[in-house]
């Protein structure tokens, strides 16, 4: 329930009426989401000479298909081993000085949520998470261990 | 006698907290909905310079009976002592020692301060709700049995088990 201390630049993830702030520098680029490729469950986006897999979630923070709801903007998240993209329907960044981060009140939290905060700004709140947690509740690396030739192959191999 | 603070969580939920753990009751405030929370655990508020976790402790008293709407308009702010914190991953520092812990609960109607004698003691009710999971003890009000609850406990993260 304590104010963090550090500062860091949020970017803010919009999806349908939740707020999704990340740290900055986890947004590695923007793709438009017309250029999310694939048929079926199995979508892509082309970047840095490969492609990775692209989720969506609903505002609960759901996986849901990608034709479920569709959005506009596929943000490409920033893993250790890659990238993967998840879809929104805007993106903003937040100046550092106008935000307050709390971690999530331990009555609040669960094992299976991707919330790990609550960042407060001067039009309201966004839910913090990692990239590294969305990955590890969407289950972002099976899905890519499972599609790794068709995915994660380089484009002009 | 030991004063205490009455708390009615609407259709026929009551429970009591310690005189002292009463900070401060305010009218349908404006709360904030984080998703991806359990039912009951939905809102937060900032409140001086903080974030408070708001419970709906009727929705989870009832589990998954509990209605949708919830009726209560009502939010009481109370300290606790905190629990031992662990270093959150996302860089949070720990309390400090002395510092209180800040909870909100919604209730149906503003709490209402009553006097309990020794000899009022009483068992839980046996309504088939969880009371015995966030009770301390429990004492008789006008023929009701009235659990005190724990908010170590209610604001420690054990409702979400």
């Amino acid at each position: 329930m304590h104010a963090i201390t550090h500062r860091e630049h949020y970017a803010l993830l919009h999806i349908g009426a939740t707020r999704l702030a990340l740290t900055q520098h986890e947004v590695r680029t923007l793709e438009a989401g017309a250029d999310v490729g694939g048929e079926g469950g199995v979508r892509f986006v082309a970047t840095s000479g490969r492609r990775w897999p692209v989720l969506a979630i609903d505002d609960e923070l759901r996986p849901v298909a990608l034709n479920a709801a569709p959005r506009r903007i596929c943000a490409m998240l920033a893993l250790r081993a890659g990238l993967f993209g998840l879809l929104c329907d805007e993106v903003e960044v937040l100046p550092q000085a106008h935000t307050t981060l709390h971690a999530l009140p331990a009555s609040m939290a669960s094992a299976q949520s991707a919330v790990l905060g609550v960042l407060a700004f001067e039009r309201g709140i966004a839910v913090m998470s990692t990239a590294a947690r969305l990955a590890e509740l969407l289950r972002v690396e099976a899905h890519r261990a499972t599609r790794d030739a068709a995915l994660a192959a380089p484009v002009n191999a | 006698m030991t004063p205490a603070w009455l708390l009615n969580f609407g259709g026929g939920r009551r429970a009591a907290v310690g005189d002292l753990e009463q900070v401060q009751l305010l009218h349908e405030p404006e709360c904030h909905d984080v998703p991806g929370t359990p039912r009951h655990a939905r809102h937060v508020l900032l409140w001086s310079g903080r974030c408070v976790p708001v419970l709906d402790l009727a929705a989870w008293l009832d589990g998954a009976s509990a209605s949708r709407e919830r009726s209560a308009r009502y939010l009481g702010i109370y300290a606790f002592d905190p629990p031992q914190h662990a270093e959150s991953s996302i860089g949070a520092e720990p309390a400090p020692a002395l510092d209180a812990a800040f909870g909100a609960l919604w209730l149906a109607q503003p709490p209402q301060r009553v006097l309990v004698r020794d000899d009022d003691a009483a068992p839980l009710p046996d309504d088939g709700r969880p009371w015995s999971r966030i009770s301390l003890s429990c004492f008789a009000h006008d023929s009701v049995r009235v659990p005190i609850i724990d908010l170590r406990t209610v604001f420690s993260g054990a409702l979400n088990e």
